[in-house]
């Protein structure tokens, strides 16, 4: 079936178009990457909540959200044009110009020739992809170091200045910022945050990884022992992190998971038990304060307040300080200035240490927001990339299945380009307007491709085997097609 | 026994176009001719032969394969040499050779050596560079190359040069003493006449007649013309004469007629008795039997009557 001298003759007509979109669309999903601003997007999308362009903003909260923009539009429309000119130059030019009769002539099998040319195809979008997407990898690896580990942010660029330390190697040893009084420093002022506020944030960061850690041994174990119990799902042998911080006393169960929590703490196993201990009666405390309340302050912060009130303390404190709101709300830090909490309690009634917290936990939380946004999730990553491949593969099948249908070059590219040009018009339009007819979802095979399912970790796997489908029927029926027709050669 | 056989072939494409109950055989070593204006139908044929299409009706074989069903199977013992000169895209000769070779399983390249020297071809430049006739050469080598028992030619010699043309003609006989069989398609007499045994002449997609080559040179009808001296002679010729006249000229006093060689002796007895003032020898040449079917507003049976007179 395969024909060896009509593949290097593919790869010959076709090589310099697959380099150049390879090439373009490797740079641009890197450039997409390494350019992704985490603090800027962060506080675009923090102010505009609630207006038009939140919906539009929603995706750029994280890294993997904002290629969204790649994965939709330009990642797209850079895989029809290789695949439209390509479907075009391997079936039906050579049956317009004639040139398929020198092929034709030879003992090489008209299936053989489709079948071959077909494979030309697929492959070569495969590789395509796969180079574009490893690239994409590398880019942010490089730049985060957040794909084989955790994200290196700034306090961890300035800290490693200070400890001598790699950025890599600090990233998974935050304990050492913390043992040193002048990387502390270093580190809070790269943040934007006063050593108060940082060294809350940092310890917050460093449990996190702990839990991560232990968690990810935990699942190991239990993949162990429920390798054979077919009731047991995936989802439900995996233990998340998040699970991990609902309910720490998981990790004293196991022996593994607290050596590798408290050498993420950069602690002995028995200072990590107790630690853990500490935390689990903080969370039962908590818990019950909930039951309880407090009414000792004359003001009480919830989650519904909590917005309102930092505001207003935001307003008084750049009142007090004859500064603007913007200024105080890039550094949070000077809330705590004394003329500031002094105009700050006095609008709003709180008394000091809840200002003080209350700045606290905007700093970190903020700050907790921009690592957030630069985490690399693999899998989703590996869905999205494996999503786009599919769908160009489709597309490639409905341009090679008008090449393979007519005998001119014209209109084979005329409905070969023009269907999954349209796709990508009306993919366009669906992603910029905000109020798109619904019913263009239904015109477009790109809907198929749910990035907003995958980014969500939604249901988006049946779209992806209609793709599959659809490439699939239209390869072999173009192989058919072919073999049968008459070529006017 | 016959190498390639079509029997009763139809393709219509409407309108007229197409062909239509064509058939030939073509036995082994022989060199058949396909003589026809360009459109009437040759490459049509010769595209069925190699299974690029597939005929509404009628078989087509060669070497008693189905030509659709076993295409590549048959491609083992064609060399093809296409009527148009369309190459793959963004290749240099040697390249389009190489894969030629590949694609036949080729590795012994000595033929294909002495096929460009023998055409003094330049295979090392890219293919659109090349001159129509350079293609040409190029693509006679590629048909070639694997030294095929049955040739298939489509116009073979348009674009090369009077000298190149010789040497193809050269090579081509040489082939056929070689024992090849040889299908060849053509507008140009000259070649067709120069090595083909028989040849079909087809216009508007039918095949109007099949002669012999040989038939046809050593042809015993002869055909003159005379003028005579003055018109009471042209009379009296007309009158007293025993051969049937076709082409009567009063205004030139010029009759036209045709007579075998055994009547000769009689047709000077008869020319004796009036004044001459010329006689002279119509030749005929396949040439003139092709113009008669290549001139689309004469009917095919004022053709195949023309061929029985000879006379114009």
């Amino acid at each position: 079936m395969f024909s060896k001298p009509i593949f290097k003759q593919s790869i010959k007509t076709n090589w310099k178009l697959w380099a150049i979109i390879t090439i373009i669309a490797s740079v641009i999903l890197s450039g997409f990457i390494i350019g992704y601003d985490a603090e800027g997007y962060a506080s675009i999308a923090a102010a505009a909540k609630g207006t038009a362009f939140s919906s539009l903003l929603s995706s750029m909260d994280s890294l993997l959200g904002n290629l969204e923009n790649f994965y939709k539009l330009i990642g797209l429309i850079l895989g029809i044009v290789y695949v439209v000119f390509t479907a075009n130059t391997l079936v039906v030019s050579e049956v317009d110009s004639g040139s398929m009769a020198y092929t034709l002539s030879t003992p090489i099998k008209r299936s053989s020739v489709i079948f071959t040319k077909s494979l030309y195809l697929i492959l070569s979008v495969i590789l395509m992809y796969v180079i574009v997407s490893l690239a994409g990898l590398g880019a942010s690896q490089l730049k985060y170091n957040n794909v084989t580990g955790y994200p290196i942010t700034e306090d961890i660029e300035k800290a490693s200045e200070t400890l001598d330390k790699s950025e890599g190697y600090l990233s998974e040893h935050l304990y050492l910022i913390k043992d040193n009084e002048q990387a502390m420093r270093d580190a809070a002022e790269a943040r934007d945050m006063d050593l108060d506020a940082y060294s809350i944030y940092l310890g917050e960061v460093i449990k996190d990884h702990s839990y991560e850690e232990a968690a990810k041994i935990i699942t190991d174990e239990r993949r162990d022992i429920y390798e054979d119990d077919d009731d047991m799902e995936d989802d439900d042998i995996e233990i998340t992190t998040e699970e991990l911080i609902k309910n720490p006393a998981m990790i004293l169960a196991s022996n593994d998971a607290l050596k590798a929590g408290a050498s993420v703490q950069g602690i002995s196993v028995n200072e990590y038990r107790q630690f853990l201990a500490d935390e689990i009666t903080a969370l039962k405390a908590e818990k019950n304060e909930e039951n309880k309340g407090k009414s000792q302050p004359t003001v009480m912060i919830t989650k519904a307040n909590r917005e309102l009130l930092l505001q207003a303390v935001i307003d008084s404190s750049a009142k007090a300080l004859n500064m603007n709101s913007a200024q105080v709300k890039d550094n949070l830090t000077l809330i705590k200035d004394p003329t500031a909490l002094e105009a700050s309690m006095k609008a709003t009634d709180l008394n000091k240490k809840q200002i003080i917290t209350m700045a606290n936990h905007a700093m970190v939380s903020s700050a907790r927001s921009v690592d957030a946004a630069l985490e690399f999730d693999t899998e989703t990553y590996f869905w999205l990339s494996l999503g786009l491949l599919i769908l160009i593969l489709a597309i490639s099948s409905v341009s090679f299945f008008a090449s393979t249908l007519f005998n001119r070059s014209g209109l084979a590219l005329a409905i070969g380009g023009g269907i999954p040009f349209a796709f990508f018009l009306l993919t366009m339009v669906q992603q910029l307007m905000d109020d798109a007819p619904v019913i263009l979802k239904y015109l477009t095979i790109t809907t198929l491709f749910d990035t907003d399912a995958i980014l969500a970790s939604g249901e988006f796997g049946w779209g992806l085997v209609a793709l599959g489908t659809i490439a699939f029927v239209l390869y072999a029926a173009s192989n058919v097609i072919f073999t049968k027709k008459d070529l006017p050669l | 026994m016959s190498v390639i056989e079509v029997k009763h072939v139809t393709k219509d494409y409407g309108h007229g176009r197409g062909i239509f109950d064509v058939s030939f055989e073509i036995n082994e070593g022989e060199a058949f001719g396909f003589l026809g204006p360009n459109g009437a139908g040759k490459s049509t044929t010769i595209r069925h032969l190699m299974g690029f299409s597939k005929a509404d009706e009628g078989e087509l074989s060669i070497n008693g394969k189905d030509s659709w069903k076993s295409a590549a199977n048959i491609k083992q013992d064609v060399g093809y040499l296409p009527g148009e000169l369309a190459f793959p895209k963004g290749m240099t000769g040697d390249q389009f050779i190489e894969f030629m070779a590949n694609a036949r399983k080729i590795t012994d390249m000595t033929r294909t050596e002495q096929l460009k020297e023998l055409f003094k071809v330049d295979t090392s430049k890219e293919i659109k560079e090349m001159s129509l006739g350079t293609k040409r050469k190029l693509a006679v080598v590629t048909a070639f190359m694997h030294n095929p028992k049955i040739l298939i030619l489509d116009e073979p010699t348009s674009g090369l040069d009077p000298v190149m043309q010789e040497r193809f003609i050269q090579f081509i006989l040489k082939e056929k003493s070689e024992g090849k069989t040889i299908l060849l398609s053509s507008h140009i007499f000259t070649e067709v006449d120069a090595t083909c045994d028989r040849i079909a002449i087809i216009k508007n997609g039918v095949v109007v007649s099949t002669v012999e080559s040989n038939e046809l040179k050593q042809s015993t009808n002869k055909s003159f013309k005379i003028e005579f001296a003055s018109f009471e002679d042209y009379q009296k010729f007309i009158e007293n004469t025993e051969f049937t006249i076709p082409t009567k000229r009063p205004e030139q006093n010029q009759v036209k007629l045709s007579l075998t060689d055994q009547k000769m002796q009689e047709f000077f007895t008869e020319l004796s008795k009036v004044k001459v003032n010329f006689i002279s020898e119509i030749k005929f040449t396949l040439e003139d039997y092709f113009m008669d079917f290549y001139d689309r507003k004469k009917t095919v049976a004022a053709g195949e009557e023309n061929l029985r007179y000879g006379l114009h």
